[in-house]
């Protein structure tokens, strides 16, 4: 197959883009679909400082290098969730997290769990019930807690995620299979900073393929971890990319147009703002003053309060 | 008269002749999920897959992302916007 571009060889083919592209052109388009969505999506400019939340993974790391080669000011944020899973999965993405930083002499921010709230995220999960199969649930609620509270306090702009289109997809699905309405009504390339301290959040690969994210690491030569957490095993969301992934198979395009077609219908007022059941002002936890939808004291607080 | 292609810590073996497309169809791997490198080069699906070819397999799908919201809402713990 030949590269659309210069008739060299290919070696990534987009079907849903009717495009194949050799190693140094497809390391050129990449970043620039990226810049073209910030863009599109009005995430943020070259005037913003933006934190980057990265977790040693394909995606995280190549949005990271995506947006400091496209000269966006941008620093990492690492949180450390000490889960071991007997791969050393958290001392092995920072290893991979703190090299990449390294080598590129960008600012990285790094959040220990253990070293902050004293115990790491599944013992943390295992005390407060919370996680009685599977730690995610509160692993979300730190990691969002946490990077929440270091874009506010290190004054960013706006904090980035490295969610790629097959992860808005397969949320778009399970969302719409639960019409889970207060999530539909948020999802979005980007959600504006609301008082009190909520920062401004961007996801800049939102439109670009799972695969292409991990052509570009393996292209650009990242070093990401390989490994996943093993508490991803078996998850609905690696179900949902399958389900999707399928009908990709069949028909090129498929997963992209579910997510871009949602987009659209939204932007046509598919969904009022009040479905949203959080769409009231939210109020400052007592305790650690991030923002929380009812008064008193934030989620976080309370989980972590009950492991004191 | 073979085509060895290994995924994570899965072998599988394959006649030659055939595309990379037929033969991830013949094993029952989806072409989204994996990127396929022969001696370190990608290669795209159209390749024709020889005698002797050793092909890596890359999975390139992770898990876990947006379990921690759907989950969060299941156990109601998700009161917060984050
Ligand atoms: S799979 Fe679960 S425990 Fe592992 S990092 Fe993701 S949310 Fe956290
Ligand atoms: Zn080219
Ligand atoms: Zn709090």
């Amino acid at each position: 197959m030949k590269c659309n571009q210069c008739g060299g060889k290919a070696v990534v083919q987009m079907r849903q883009h009717k495009l194949a592209l050799c190693a140094k052109d497809f390391l050129q388009w990449l970043p620039d679909q990226v810049e073209r969505f910030i863009k599109k999506y009005k995430m943020f400019t070259h005037s913003d400082r933006v934190l980057a939340a990265v977790s040693g993974g394909k995606d995280s790391l190549s949005l990271w290098d995506i947006l400091w080669r496209l000269g966006y000011s941008v620093d990492g944020l690492y949180i450390g969730l000490g889960i071991d899973g007997g791969i050393g999965y958290s001392d092995e993405s920072r290893r991979l997290t703190e090299k990449f930083a390294n080598e590129r002499g960008l600012r990285l921010v790094v959040v220990s769990v253990p070293d902050v709230y004293g115990e790491a995220i599944p013992d943390m999960a295992h005390r407060t019930r919370r996680g009685k199969t599977k730690p995610c649930a509160v692993c979300g609620l730190t990691k969002r807690h946490i990077m929440n509270r270091i874009a506010c306090e290190g004054g960013y702009d706006v904090l980035v995620t490295g969610h790629n289109l097959d992860d808005e997809a397969a949320a778009l699905f399970g969302n719409t299979l639960n019409w889970a309405t207060g999530h539909l009504v948020r999802q979005w390339p980007v959600l504006e900073a609301r008082p009190p301290a909520l920062a401004r959040k961007a996801k800049p690969l939102c439109r670009i393929y799972e695969r292409e994210m991990a052509a570009y690491a393996m292209l650009r030569g990242i070093e990401y971890i390989y490994d996943e957490c093993p508490y991803a095993e078996g998850s609905k969301s690696i179900y949902y990319k399958e389900l999707l992934n399928r009908m990709e198979a069949d028909r090129p395009g498929a997963k992209l147009s579910f997510y871009v077609s949602f987009l659209q219908a939204k932007e046509n007022g598919l969904f009022a703002p009040h479905a949203d059941p959080n769409a009231e002002s939210l109020h400052a936890c007592t305790t650690c003053g991030q923002p929380t939808s009812a008064p008193g004291e934030c989620a976080f607080c309370r989980m972590t309060l009950k492991v004191k | 008269m073979s085509v060895k292609l290994t995924l994570r810590d899965k072998e599988f073996i394959v006649k030659p002749g055939m595309t990379l497309r037929d033969s991830l169809s013949k094993i029952d791997v989806l072409p989204e999920a994996v990127l396929a490198t022969r001696q370190g080069e990608m290669i795209t699906e159209d390749e024709i897959l020889q005698d002797g070819d050793e092909i890596k397999l890359i999975a390139v799908i992770s898990g876990g992302y947006e379990d921690d919201k759907t989950e969060a809402v299941l156990l109601g713990i998700n009161g917060d916007e984050m």
